[in-house]
């Protein structure tokens, strides 16, 4: 195996995993065998988080506009700037899902986008009619 | 390679989003950046995980959740921001030509009457 791995970098399923640079090994009764590169899914399993580190990027735009846009939520006057900052965060939550799905290949959380976007827009339809009756 | 490229332009138009919406200083501009913006972002996450997801159930999700993004979040903007601009008290400014002023000057729209209580 020449430059094979010498540490444990994990164990899953009783099968110890061994890390070198962006290689996978895993233990099997022959040996150690290569399980999966980075940045290919592991035969016959799902990712496990971070594994693709191209997605690493697109979780801390997520992660940085759900807390601006709780801030705004938070600290301003009006309803209506309220409402608006809700829903921004709606929105970056559900890129946030998306993201997490593709990062781990398990698409088990999307059905929830689909809820988030019924229930956002009829809770922004609520507001909107007390806001018209009621001013600020 | 594609789809996680979509799914990073998504996320950081997302973020231009929430920046626009902390700086900018007029009610109707925060709702308008939010609505286009974050609608783009989204999409593009979207598209980027329907180019990447394999299961018929995640695909259909992700399309379905996207329509429904595409034709709520202009109604629920448009909605919040008719009842901004009929609202008493809030100060807003209007640019160039304030098509909303003259419709309602011709078919007498008021702010709704506040309810009394009895």
């Amino acid at each position: 195996m020449g430059d094979g791995p010498s540490e444990i970098a994990g164990r899953e399923g009783g099968v110890d995993y061994y890390s070198v640079g962006h290689r996978h090994w895993k233990m099997h009764a022959q040996g150690l065998v290569l399980a999966h590169e980075q940045g290919q899914r592991p035969a016959g399993g799902h990712w496990s988080r971070g594994q693709r580190g191209v997605l690493q990027p697109s979780h801390q735009p997520a992660r940085l506009s759900r807390g601006q846009l709780g801030e705004q939520a938070m600290s301003r006057l009006l309803q209506q700037d309220r409402i608006t900052g809700v829903n921004g965060m709606l929105t970056a939550g559900m890129a946030g899902v998306v993201v997490h799905a593709v990062d781990t290949g398990t698409g088990a959380f999307l059905p929830v986008l689909v809820v988030v976007g019924l229930v956002g827009f009829v809770g922004t339809g609520m507001i909107a009619r007390f806001i018209e009756g009621h001013g600020r | 390679m594609i789809g996680e490229a979509l799914l990073v332009v998504g996320a950081t138009f997302i973020l231009l989003a929430a920046v626009g919406i902390l700086r900018f200083s007029d009610v109707f501009v925060r709702m308008q950046i939010l609505s286009k913006a974050s609608t783009f972002g989204l999409l593009c996450v979207l598209a980027g995980g329907l180019m990447t997801m394999e299961s018929a159930n995640d695909i259909t999700s992700l399309l379905i959740a996207g329509l429904l993004h595409l034709v709520t979040s202009p109604v629920g903007s448009n909605l919040l921001a008719r009842a901004t601009y009929f609202a008493e008290g809030i100060h807003h400014h209007i640019d160039t030509v304030d098509e909303l002023a003259k419709l309602s000057a011709d078919h007498a729209l008021e702010p709704r009457a506040r309810p009394t209580a009895n």
